[in-house]
């Protein structure tokens, strides 16, 4: 492994979703940077399976402090006329209820006195931003995790806990070769981005003790493409 | 319907959910007094009728339908019933927010069950509801308007489910919006501060809040659910609104300013 940066240095990561073409990106990304990483394997249903994972981590390779939670979509492009309740629940609730498991068992290992504090990172697609055809269910999964990077950092500051949310492309969590361009421009930096490098440099930028005192925040990681108000 | 109102919804129909109290009843009123023939849903059917009671008693227009919006039978009913009741549907508020999006508690110890009800009543219920609405509204080029909140823009720390929530609603409008605006169906959203039952209940158990909320807002008070909310309802309702889509008009009286 070459090491480009040695920003995280010392610390422990754990990636939701290693499974994942973008979970496993952003886990060799931020190995990297210097981390430790724990990359999540298999499907974890409840907050205690989480509390679970987050414990054999402590264990293996130390008291993790950034937790990176990829919010994935269950199933193609369907508009909301056609969608059955099962691809509702499998896009918008579970991919939801996923993310809050993973962050409140996040708790137990970041917040003080168990813990030292730590940052969570939000991993979603812009569609949140954008609004999308086709994945109203997803794109409203991945708005409430910024929503809730939003309210749960006013709470968890005073623990030491910083979250953010990072925006990438919606084609990168839906892998459509020909997705729909909803830009009207193109990316201003001219490409899309490469997950393992410039999602995962983004994250460990905002895990980073530069960042540590900024904390609810919207960073979209698309080269120029959606710039949010 | 008031005289002194310009009647810029007559000859429409709407139908709001969650309308037994607090904002939603204030926005059926509202649109019964510039002129809706209004569908007030509820889940509790005495509410709903002492809310169309009092719409029809001041010479307004108004049915009351029993619906639970955690049951897709209720919905498709209570859609079914205003059209036989009214002729058509050209509007429907999705207002329903569940009992536990009041309550304070920590984000860490919410529970599954506090959860699952909260999205059951905000999310799966627009889900539900936009599905079962469609007809009705491509048939006449109708508004669809969900009832948002700042908490789910800002955060609001006491209720992390409930922001979490209604930020999520705000993408589900978003995306309806782009889905629709090709059948010209506009879908919009409200995110209101106005004293409500549900309002006066968190800011009881949070004194401190109550007080920074109103001086908060550059105007210096909480709004009117009545006569500071139900007008951009109506607006969004109506056809004055005809090229707006996808956007949330955030009405709190110059608070949190988005």
């Amino acid at each position: 492994m070459t090491r480009q940066f040695s920003t995280l240095e010392n610390q422990t990561a754990v990636v939701v979703h290693g499974e994942s073409k973008i979970g496993r990106a952003i886990a060799l990304g931020l190995m990297h940077h210097g981390a430790r990483v724990g990359s999540l394997q298999t499907r974890l249903d409840t907050r205690a399976d989480y509390e679970s994972w987050y414990a054999d981590i402590v264990e293996s390779l130390g008291r993790p402090s950034i937790v990176v939670v990829p919010v994935l979509p269950g199933g193609p492009r369907r508009p909301i006329v056609e969608l059955s309740l099962d691809a509702w629940t499998a896009d918008c609730e579970q991919p939801l209820r996923d993310t809050r498991n993973a962050v409140q068992a996040a708790f137990s290992v970041l917040a003080r006195p168990n813990g030292d504090g730590g940052c969570v990172v939000l991993v979603a697609a812009t569609a949140a931003i954008t609004g999308e055809i086709g994945l109203a269910a997803y794109a409203t999964a991945c708005e409430g995790a910024r929503a809730m990077t939003r309210v749960v950092a006013r709470s968890w500051g005073a623990h030491g806990i910083t979250l953010h949310w990072v925006g990438a492309p919606t084609a990168l969590f839906t892998n459509e070769g020909d997705a729909p361009q909803m830009a009207m421009w193109n990316p201003a930096l001219g490409r899309a981005p490469d997950i393992e490098h410039d999602l995962a440099s983004a994250i460990a930028a905002l895990a980073s003790p530069a960042m540590a005192f900024t904390t609810g925040t919207t960073t979209v990681v698309d080269g120029g493409l959606v710039m949010p108000t | 319907m008031d005289d002194e109102l310009n009647p810029t919804l007559a000859g429409r129909v709407v139908m709001v959910t969650g309308a037994g109290q607090g904002v939603g009843a204030d926005v059926a009123t509202y649109c019964a007094m510039v002129g809706a023939r209004v569908a007030v849903t509820a889940r509790k059917p005495d509410a709903a009728a002492a809310v169309a009671k009092g719409i029809t008693e001041a010479g307004g227009e108004a049915v009351a339908i029993r619906c639970d919006v955690t049951s897709r039978e209720d919905i498709d009913n209570a859609i079914a019933e205003t059209v036989d009741h009214f002729g058509a549907l050209h509007g429907v508020v999705h207002n329903a927010i569940s009992s536990y999006s009041s309550q304070p508690i920590p984000f860490e110890d919410v529970t599954d069950e506090n959860w699952d009800d909260q999205v059951a009543v905000a999310l799966r219920a627009a889900f539900h509801l936009a599905q079962a609405s469609f007809v009705q509204l491509l048939a006449v080029n109708g508004s669809f308007v969900f009832m948002l909140s700042t908490a789910g823009m800002e955060g609001s720390p006491p209720v992390p489910a409930y922001s979490t929530i209604k930020g999520a609603q705000r993408a589900f409008m978003k995306s309806m919006a782009r889905e629709w605006g090709p059948h010209g169906i506009r879908v919009n959203g409200v995110a209101p501060i106005a004293v409500t039952p549900a309002i006066a209940n968190f800011l009881a158990s949070e004194p401190i809040a109550a007080e920074r909320l109103a001086k908060r807002a550059a105007l210096e008070r909480l709004g009117d659910g009545v006569w500071d909310i139900g007008p951009p309802t109506a607006f969004l309702l109506g056809p004055d609104a005809r090229f707006m889509t996808g956007q949330t008009l955030v009405v709190n009286g110059g608070s949190f300013m988005f």
